[in-house]
């Protein structure tokens, strides 16, 4: 796992590689908790390195965007190799996530986006 | 009786005897030739000092010496109002002198005891010179007669026993019977050795003062001081063998007391604490632990003065955090006059003088430490360190094991879960499949050994019409168990009297929603079979598509349809769509630990090899193409143990 910051303060880019599966999924959300935990709420999650995401790593995301939401950010990914782009589509989280074909268009849709969005999961009131 | 009370009839017994002692004797010394005694007079004092000097002490207040025998000599040379002085006087300024040295000038130290002291030693020499002369002892001898014999040992008796009388009418009034008897166990055996049996030996130096002259007198009065060091050595060395005993004996104690506790940490704190207190001065102690959670450390047991503090805790710092680095104790003598490596955290607002930290250590990680402190300096010796530590060593070991034991009995508290969870998840599961008319049905469950929450289900509709559905909850545990059986009985729910799957699912996705606040979630794919015209009516909320097996063609299909998972958004729209069977084809539905069982190379089994094995098996019966599946995996796995449940449930268009 690998974290960078290469966007100046207040964008963090988390680099997952290899599989997430139910074993190693945990990791990614350690990582990404720890960033929420220091108050780092606006997140890209760099996909391009995960040849293999398995459904059980989904949560691990849910959790940190539901979080990062709550807080004023948001998580991002970015970078999906075609079987992990359909691992979204087909749990019907690209209506979650906002998915960016690069890194950079991840940190430049952060730049255009006012902070806040409704906390997921809380009825429409 | 209050011990103010008790103190005030102390004070006036020994001020009354001492003062009337040296009264009687002043109105005695009238005309008694004192003055032409003076010089003999003078050096007799200054021995008898000396060799109280070099006394030692059993018990507190009275010192033991062989000072008797020279104030006895005293006595036999210059008679009993000088050799009364000499004894009074010696006596009231060792006791003195004491009292300075100690630095503890109170009024009992530098006047009640000094005076009692002397005067009790004037009163002795008054009564058994009378003795002794009654009996037909005579003063100043120059030879050995037998008939000194007799009055002689009157002499020493009499001595020797108002002595110890009169220090034992103190203790007495003091600490009661008990008191006088505990007085009496302390010094009998040193007082019998050291205070009466050599008293008549009194004789020998009078004879040798009287008879030789000053000279062999002056030799003997060195062997005097001599032999009185060497006593005073071997009593110090005695005493410091049984206080080495008596904590040989606490810390045997504390070790037996620790094995019988039961292993709970705060009854250990309170152990040490009480142990503690029988070896060292625990008016002012800490025993304090590093609470692993949380980084702070938490003050078990603190008195401040006496006084049980409350359970606090506090962040790291001062002498704590010294500790975790340098694992060592600190003896500090004077916290005035000696530079700490570190700044400490006062406790209360007097400040201590002197202080003394030992690490608990476990295997050369600080746990905590314990300490005692004081407001006088130089209150703790290296001895005072020795047998903290050892307490210390103890008390680590201890809690360790406590750590040990909570940590097998979490891991246990876990399996035990693990186990509710599995019970409730398969409790959950239908316990035969239905009959449908036309089609064949199997299903199969695999629970992995850490627990998913993967479940299948039929509903019976109305028109005979028959729901599936195969489902999988995002965590593990008891947690998932029970956000399994929720959306089970929300999703049956919500299919139940829905006009189609879609609107079902999308009922029990807003129950589910409103029902938990956990960030779970369900995968789920539901069709709807109607077995008149072999249609499969479903919608897919964001679960694995279930594979189709076309028999004509051969192809395979996916049951894919757009959705979401249940339990995130409130408002989700599904896609529904149909499919018709015809006889032989196959619909397979299946949970991720199928597909994503992982072989030895770390790869997974995946879909393609699932649809291999369909393509390969797909005339068999519904239940054994499962069971050619499952050979297929487990072929593709080897020994490695599933990490996930696997669920299979197969739906066959029987061939007409």
């Amino acid at each position: 796992m690998q974290t960078r910051c290469p966007y100046g303060e207040g964008i963090y880019t988390v680099r997952p590689s290899g599989r997430i599966d139910a074993a190693t999924a945990p990791e990614l959300g350690q990582a990404l908790q720890d960033l929420l935990a220091a108050g780092q709420t606006h997140l890209i999650v760099d996909l391009d390195g995960v040849r293999y995401l398995a459904s059980g790593a989904l949560r691990v995301l849910l959790v940190a965007i539901k979080e990062a939401r709550r807080l004023g950010g948001d998580v991002k990914l970015c970078s999906l190799r075609p079987n992990v782009q359909r691992v979204f589509k087909l749990s019907g989280f690209t209506l979650i996530f906002e998915i960016a074909d690069s890194e950079e268009a991840a940190a430049l849709a952060f730049q255009g986006q006012p902070a806040t969005r409704a906390f997921l999961g809380e009825q429409g009131q | 009786m209050s011990e103010r009370t008790r103190r005030w009839i102390v004070r006036s017994y020994s001020l009354g005897l001492g003062l009337a002692g040296l009264l009687v004797l002043a109105w005695a010394s009238r005309g008694a030739g004192l003055p032409g005694q003076l010089l003999p007079l003078a050096y007799f004092l200054l021995l008898s000092f000396l060799v109280k000097y070099f006394g030692f002490r059993v018990a507190p207040d009275v010192t033991h010496s062989l000072g008797g025998v020279v104030d006895v000599a005293a006595l036999l040379t210059l008679g009993p109002v000088a050799g009364g002085w000499v004894a009074a006087l010696s006596s009231l300024l060792y006791s003195e002198y004491r009292a300075r040295q100690q630095r503890l000038a109170t009024p009992r130290t530098i006047l009640e005891v000094p005076l009692f002291n002397g005067g009790l030693k004037a009163l002795l020499a008054l009564a058994s010179g009378a003795i002794y002369q009654a009996l037909g002892g005579s003063f100043a001898p120059t030879a050995f007669a037998g008939g000194l014999v007799a009055p002689l040992l009157a002499l020493c008796l009499t001595w020797a026993a108002l002595d110890h009388l009169g220090w034992a009418g103190r203790e007495y009034l003091q600490g009661g019977r008990s008191g006088l008897a505990s007085w009496l166990r302390t010094i009998s055996t040193p007082s019998l050795l050291v205070e009466l049996l050599p008293l008549p030996t009194a004789l020998v130096i009078a004879l040798v003062h009287t008879a030789l002259g000053l000279g062999p007198f002056a030799l003997l009065a060195l062997a005097m001081l001599s032999v009185s060091i060497l006593v005073r050595l071997l009593a110090e060395a005695r005493q410091k063998l049984e206080a080495r005993i008596a904590e040989l004996t606490t810390l045997n104690d504390v070790g037996q007391a620790i094995l019988e506790a039961s292993l709970n940490k705060d009854e250990l704190c309170e152990l040490v604490y009480a142990y503690a207190s029988r070896i060292v001065d625990t008016r002012n102690f800490l025993l304090g632990l590093m609470d692993e959670a949380s980084q702070r450390f938490v003050l078990e047991v603190l008195t401040l003065d006496g006084v049980r503090q409350p359970k606090a805790t506090v962040s790291i710092g001062g002498v704590a955090a010294w500790m975790q680095e340098s694992k060592s104790p600190v003896l500090i003598r004077d916290l005035e006059r000696e530079k700490l490596p570190f700044t400490p955290i006062p406790l209360s607002a007097t400040p201590s003088r002197s202080a003394l930290f030992v690490p608990l250590l476990v295997e050369a990680t600080f746990i905590g430490y314990l300490s005692i402190r004081s407001h006088t300096p130089q209150a703790f010796t290296e001895d005072h360190q020795r047998i903290l530590a050892a307490i210390a060593n103890q008390v680590a070991v201890a809690l360790e094991n406590i750590r040990l034991y909570q940590q097998a009995a979490e891991r246990q508290r876990l399996e035990q879960q693990l186990k509710v969870a599995h019970d409730l998840q398969k409790s959950l599961l239908p316990s035969f499949c239905p009959f449908v008319p036309g089609f064949e049905l199997a299903a199969d469950w695999r629970s992995a050994l850490e627990v998913s929450g993967d479940f299948y289900d039929f509903v019976s509709l109305p028109g005979g019409k028959l729901g599936l559905l195969i489902a999988d909850v995002s965590d593990k545990g008891v947690p998932a168990a029970l956000f399994m059986a929720l959306s089970r009985s929300l999703v049956r729910s919500g299919v139940i009297g829905a006009s189609s799957p879609s609107e079902g699912l999308r009922r029990a996705n807003t129950w589910i929603l409103k029902d938990s606040q956990s960030d779970m979630f369900v995968t789920l794919f539901y069709g709807v079979l109607n077995h008149a015209d072999r249609t499969l009516t479903y919608a897919n909320a964001g679960h694995n598509p279930p594979l189709l097996y076309r028999a004509d063609t051969g192809a395979i299909e996916t049951l894919a349809a757009k959705g979401i998972v249940l339990g995130v958004l409130p408002e989700i729209e599904l896609e529904e769509r149909q499919v018709a069977m015809a006889p032989g084809d196959l619909v397979v539905l299946y949970t991720d630990g199928v597909t994503e069982a992982i072989n030895e190379h770390e790869e997974a089994f995946g879909e393609e090899r699932l649809a291999q094995a369909v393509r390969q098996h797909h005339d068999l019966e519904a239940r054994d193409v499962i069971a050619k599946i499952r050979e297929a995996v487990l072929a593709f796995t080897g020994e490695r143990p599933p990490f996930d449940d696997a669920t299979l449930v197969v739906l066959k268009c029987s061939q007409t």
